[in-house]
């Protein structure tokens, strides 16, 4: 007894160090009431002491925790992520309120201690909610101003984003993932959002880069998923330079540049002013020598 | 060749650079014109019946041109003409000697060290390549510059 115990108390601080940290799921407000056998659609964030995967299961449980519909999969979390994940409501849900659990599997062997919960009401008929969403058409642009296409490592990246929904006008919630990628295709950065939107949006975001990056270019991908997994993207370039930009130079210091830059050209012209004048007279004198020379 | 230093009255002073031109009519002349233009020195020159055809002239007077054949050179830049008197020196490949007339004109226009220092480095060179040297100088003129630079010639006259 004494050692089933003790296996417990190790586990249980096994589990976390391993998973010493927060898990929890947002359910947008669009699919807070979804009509049957559609997705729910939700985000799960996360976040954990080190890199590493995680298999993530998601269960759906009526008003007395019976488990009606689960779904697992694994994902690969950085410290600090934000999943994107759906779960098919079945076609014989009847309408009420439900849950949607979420839960981290460490080990087939550890009892489950941490998950997060989410409370949604099911309806039998399409609303106008999932109207909305199934025939919204979304697009997407993302711009960097000028003066942000050039950024120091460290520094701050300003993207403007536009988001367009060409279809049926009417409040849709969608999940915006942002990636920054360098020309070898690595990803040095990746954020995530939920967005609502009603006919259009626009906004501005800040990406704070990190201060090891190696000067280069760099693209920043926006892409915007929603209805049920349509999505939309776009990208823009920027580069990163490790020297301050002529921009960022003080312009005393620039000053002080170009009047030393003056003085040494001054004096350099000073200087080879004599060389000039000997060579002319050199060449002067060659000139009427051999004239001289020839005539004779 | 030696290097002669002839000081003289101004007004023999004309007389005094025909008669030495005179006696070295067979070689090729290098003059140095500071207190007559180049037109001057060549009218001067043909009057006593001398050919200046076989004179390559530095007019440190006027910067007129007169002819393509005539270096004009101006009597502050004691450089250039210390460089224009070498590089005849080197191109003229016949036998020659140097002539500049009334050297204390120079003192109108450069101080007497630099003055002194142009003598010097012409003096050297054209000892260096073997050349005859005449330096006329009036009497009347710059004696503090003569007696900087008589030590630099191998003879000095008075006439």
């Amino acid at each position: 007894m004494k050692k089933l115990i003790l296996l417990a108390i190790v586990m249980s601080l096994l589990t976390d160090t391993v998973f010493c940290s927060t898990i929890d799921v947002e359910l947008p407000k669009t699919y807070q009431i979804v009509p049957v056998g559609e997705n729910l659609w939700f985000k799960v964030n996360l976040a954990l002491p080190t890199k590493q995967d995680i298999k993530l299961r998601y269960d759906i449980l009526d008003v007395n925790n019976h488990l009606l519909e689960s779904k697992s999969e694994t994902v690969v979390v950085l410290q600090q992520t934000s999943h994107l994940a759906y779960v098919s409501l079945p076609e014989n849900l009847t309408e009420g309120k439900y849950t949607l659990r979420v839960t981290p599997i460490i080990s087939d062997l550890m009892s489950e201690s941490r998950y997060a919960e989410v409370s949604f009401s099911v309806i039998d008929e399409l609303n106008q909610a999932f109207h909305t969403i199934k025939s919204s058409l979304f697009d997407i642009f993302v711009e960097i101003p000028e003066d942000f296409r050039i950024v120091k490592p460290g520094g701050q990246l300003l993207a403007s984003i536009k988001l367009i929904n060409l279809g049926t006008s009417g409040r849709v919630d969608v999940f915006l993932d942002y990636v920054i990628i360098n020309t070898q295709g690595k990803t040095i950065l990746k954020k995530k959002e939920t967005v609502a939107v009603e006919t259009q949006a626009n906004f501005v975001r800040m990406f704070t880069l990190s201060d090891n990056l190696d000067s280069g270019e760099y693209t920043l991908y926006a892409q915007l998923t929603y209805a049920d997994g349509k999505y939309a993207a776009a990208d823009h370039s920027f580069a990163i330079k490790e020297v301050g930009t002529t921009k960022e130079m003080n312009p005393l210091f620039l000053a002080i540049i170009i009047l030393v830059a003056l003085v040494i050209l001054t004096f350099l012209g000073i200087k080879s002013k004599p060389i000039f004048e000997r060579n002319r007279i050199k060449h002067k004198v060659d000139q009427i020598v051999n004239r001289r020379t020839k005539k004779e | 060749m030696a290097s002669i230093l002839i000081i003289t009255s101004v007004n023999n002073l004309q007389n005094e650079i025909i008669k030495e031109v005179k006696a070295f009519s067979t070689c090729i002349g290098i003059y140095v014109s500071l207190n007559k233009t180049q037109k001057s020195t060549e009218h001067m020159l043909s009057e006593k019946n001398i050919n200046s055809n076989n004179m390559f002239f530095i007019d440190c007077v006027t910067t007129e041109k007169s002819r393509d054949d005539v270096l004009h050179i101006a009597p502050d830049q004691l450089d250039l003409l210390s460089s224009a008197i070498q590089e005849f020196i080197k191109d003229i490949k016949q036998q020659k000697f140097l002539i500049i007339d009334a050297l204390s004109t120079l003192l109108i226009y450069n101080d007497e060290n630099k003055v002194a220092k142009f003598v010097k480095q012409v003096t050297e060179y054209a000892s260096k390549n073997d050349i005859q040297i005449l330096a006329f100088s009036p009497e009347t003129k710059g004696e503090e510059l003569l007696n900087k630079i008589f030590n630099f010639f191998d003879e000095v006259q008075k006439r």
